[in-house]
């Protein structure tokens, strides 16, 4: 290696450190000690188990149960989300649309809150019979009560309304700034063409987003099969472990049992499966076409 | 170009997932005789006794007393420099109000040890252990307990025993200390003594029910009567923390012992699915109690119970001062009731809340220090302080000095408002119905295990029968896979399981890469 190409070395240093340090590091670790049996019995001193802790999770561990509801999280709230914002994003892009401004900020209110808190405030709107959803929204609406404490279908669909509401308001910004990126030319031609409003949208607005939505998808696929906090504060997982995910269990093998090493190996075959699903939507979409 | 890049990274993450499934594989391999040579066994064990709210123990060792204090930890005079101590406090608003006094009072006796308190940590293992990890723990700590014992049996907190002498449990209600002791060993000093009560509206309730039959027939009484809630119990949302007192009304109990002295859960008996399904039917057959999706003064138990909104909760003393203010007069506190189909009263854990030291490995103290933080935890659980914070805060003093001023207190009505002595009366004579809180590292696992399929009854998922089983399993499986019950899996078994993870792993990788490369373009 010639001394100028070393130098240009010494520029990425820095984030090669941090990279290394904040990622491929608890990486390591995690996949070192999910074969050991660091727990707390064997807080300070522990040692290798062999993969005692992956044929226990296979044994034992709700294996199955924890694929389907993670599937069922991640898929259930990335449909509405994205469906929901893109919608809103359509609605917000129509040119005759009047007070364009405030809706667009009222929309994207949700966002500006802290999650957590937003999260707690539904944990109470959700409480039946005395929470506003239950008392006012949902009968207003001719809709049966939800009571995540008694059904397990109640359990997801709260879950999956209260993540929507956190979380559309991300996919309509992008969605909508994309949205305002494609020609308006292109509209015109279609429509002195005949075209109309469904062929337009097949044929202009869809695929000129097709990057978007994939990159869209990929980022929030992988965010929601990690998304803890809303499963954590409304229903804890239950009842049972019906909507209990990959990463919620493994939080709780962690802090509630202090049995980290098995916490880590619940972790590394969570990973195993986003990145698998990753590489496929990435190689089906060519997302990474735009980038490189 | 771009494809070619593209594929040059697929193929480089493919390879980095084979990577990481080879070094599972071989690892895992390597060390697989040692897994399946790995079979650690129970380490202890407990007894369960009830507890009386007399004690006439004498102490022998005078703990308010400076430099008694300090004869006690080896000291003859304050060291030339001055210590500082790292506290981390889990006290209530109302009960920091106390310990500030009683913080107060420690830094003018001691001006050489300077304290240094976190206020608002949450009891429980999690944090502590995480700091404890980093070698960076609290050097003192308030927990209950449960928690302490599974801190101990860790290796995280010290074994007083070795540093106080054995007389110093005389200082303390048996009740109390004994929640401390681990296979003869304490590792921390309590403060008070804790366990859940019946509390209920005199304005819904003209009388305390003794037995569930009475529960029923007031509850049923005030539906009617004033259209709220009789009970409100989210039994599905708790962990067995209250639940153990019904267990045991109906006969049932945690653990037991097998021929051979080994611990084992019990909790797949008549008594669990019968305590279950007593719950059940006053919740969706007679529709008498609420079931709450949070417990305590501040969840919707508790909120219910303020707002008049239900006649009767369960709930422990640490909660009282919400209650008071909100109900005042109206606000009675009585035992649980008998369960009529058994005969037994329901007898909730009589556990405890105090003190412990951390092990210099996990906070990094120094021998100077620890003797500081011995003296602190002593001070701070002695006669003046504990009396303090039941004065202040109603916590039952676990201080046997404090516990006698507090009844004589009770007995000659002292109490003010008036109302409260007739309260605390029935707080204190909870005490004699109780079970003792296990303290053994097992009981970490009961918690989960409790919740998972109680949670699951009460949304109709499974019947009570299958719940007591499915929970007895899952606790089962949580020892076995924390090394506190032997290995179950045999040799052969596991093999196959090692195989076919191999096998999985395999196919993945062959299956994952062709599709991959050969993706169609959208």
């Amino acid at each position: 290696m010639d001394k100028e190409k070393l130098y240009s070395f010494f520029y990425i240093l820095p984030i090669i450190l941090v990279t290394l340090l904040l990622f491929i590091f608890p990486v390591i670790y995690s996949l070192y000690i999910s074969f050991t049996n660091m727990g707390l019995l064997h807080f300070f001193h522990y040692s290798y188990v062999g993969l005692r802790n992956y044929i226990i999770i296979f044994k034992y561990g709700y294996f199955l149960q924890l694929l389907e509801n993670t599937i069922i999280w991640t898929v259930g709230s990335l449909v509405t989300m994205m469906g929901l914002g893109f919608a809103l994003a359509l609605i917000l892009n129509q040119s005759d649309l009047k007070g364009r401004s405030i809706f667009y900020a009222i929309l994207i209110l949700p966002w500006a809150f802290p999650g957590f808190i937003s999260l707690l405030i539904w944990q109470g709107l959700w409480v039946d019979p005395y929470g506003m959803m239950n008392k006012l929204i949902l009968p207003m609406l001719h809709l049966p009560t939800i009571n995540s404490l008694t059904s397990t279908t109640d359990a997801w669909v709260e879950l999956i309304l209260t993540n929507d509401w956190l979380s559309f308001p991300y996919f309509m910004v992008v969605f909508y700034s994309a949205l305002q990126s494609i020609p308006r030319e292109l509209y015109d031609i279609a429509e002195l063409d005949g075209a109309n409003i469904f062929a337009r949208f097949m044929r202009i607005t869809l695929p000129s987003l097709k990057k978007t939505i994939a990159f869209v998808f990929i980022t929030s696929f992988v965010f929601t099969w990690n998304n803890f906090y809303p499963i954590y504060v409304l229903t804890g997982g239950g009842p049972g472990i019906s909507t209990e995910t990959f990463i919620v269990y493994a939080y709780q093998e962690a802090f509630s049992y202090s049995n980290f090493s098995l916490a880590a190996a619940w972790s590394v075959i969570s990973s195993i499966f986003v990145i698998v699903l990753a590489i496929i939507v990435i190689k089906y979409t060519r997302i990474l076409d735009t980038y490189f | 170009m771009s494809v070619k890049r593209e594929r040059a990274l697929s193929k480089t993450i493919v390879a980095v997932i084979a990577v990481i499934i080879i070094v599972i594989v071989a690892v895992g391999g390597y060390y697989a005789y040692i897994s399946t040579t790995h079979h650690p066994s129970m380490v202890t064990s407990t007894t369960y006794t009830t507890t009386s709210t007399t004690t006439t123990t004498t102490s022998i060792l005078n703990t308010s007393n400076p430099q008694a204090l300090m004869q006690l930890v080896g000291l003859t005079s304050p060291p030339s420099t001055n210590v500082t101590i790292t506290v981390w406090n889990s006290y209530s608003t109302s009960e920091n109000q106390a310990f500030n006094e009683t913080l107060a009072q420690f830094e003018k006796e001691f001006p050489w040890i300077h304290v240094e308190v976190t206020y608002g940590v949450g009891v429980g293992t999690s944090q502590f252990e995480t700091a404890a990890k980093a070698g960076k723990a609290p050097i003192v700590y308030r927990d209950t307990s449960d928690s302490g014992g599974a801190l101990f049996a860790a290796g995280l907190v010290l074994n007083l025993s070795q540093y106080l002498p054995p007389s110093i449990v005389n200082l303390y209600l048996p009740t109390a200390i004994q929640d401390w002791e681990l296979n003869g060993s304490l590792y921390g000093l309590p403060d008070n003594i804790n366990y859940i009560v019946m509390f209920y509206n005199k304005h819904y309730v003209p009388y305390p029910p003794n037995t569930t039959a009475q529960l029923i027939q007031i509850a049923e009484q005030v539906n009617k009567t004033y259209g709220i809630w009789g009970i409100a119990y989210g039994a599905s949302d708790e962990y067995g923390y209250r639940f153990a007192a019904w267990f045991a009304g109906f006969g049932g109990s945690i653990f037991t012992t097998t021929s051979s002295g080994q611990i084992i859960p019990a909790l797949n008996s008549t008594a669990m699915a019968e305590a279950l399904n007593f719950w059940y039917n006053l919740t969706y057959n007679l529709h008498i109690n609420y079931l709450a999706p949070s417990t305590g003064a501040g969840g919707a138990e508790g909120q219910l119970f303020i707002a008049n909104k239900t006649a009767i909760i369960f709930d422990g003393p640490w909660d009282l001062n919400a209650y008071l203010q909100a109900l005042g007069p109206n606000l009675g506190a009585a035992p649980l009731p008998v369960v009529s189909q058994t005969g037994l009263r329901a007898a909730p854990f009589i556990g405890s809340t105090g003190w412990l030291i951390a092990t210099p490995q996990a906070s990094g103290a120094t021998q100077m220090q620890i003797k500081a933080a011995l003296i602190f935890i002593l001070y701070v659980t002695n006669y003046q302080s504990d009396l303090r914070l039941f004065q202040v805060a109603h916590d039952i003093p676990a201080n046997v000095q404090a516990y006698n001023e507090a009844i004589a207190e009770l007995n000659a009505g002292e109490l003010q408002p008036s109302y409260l002595n007739q309260i605390m009366e029935g707080i204190l004579e909870q005490a004699k119905y109780g079970q003792k809180f296990p303290n053994i590292p097992q009981m970490a696992y009961y918690w989960n295990s409790f919740h998972q399929y109680a949670s699951e009854f009460f949304a109709n998922k499974i019947n009570a029968t299958q719940a007591a089983q499915g929970m007895e399993q899952a606790f089962i499986q949580s020892l076995v896979q924390n090394g506190l019950l032997s290995e179950i899996l045999p040799l052969p078994a596991m093999y196959a399981l090692y195989l076919a993870f191999i096998l999985a792993a395999s196919v993945l990788v062959v299956s994952t890469y062709p599709l991959i490369i050969k993706l169609p373009k959208w």
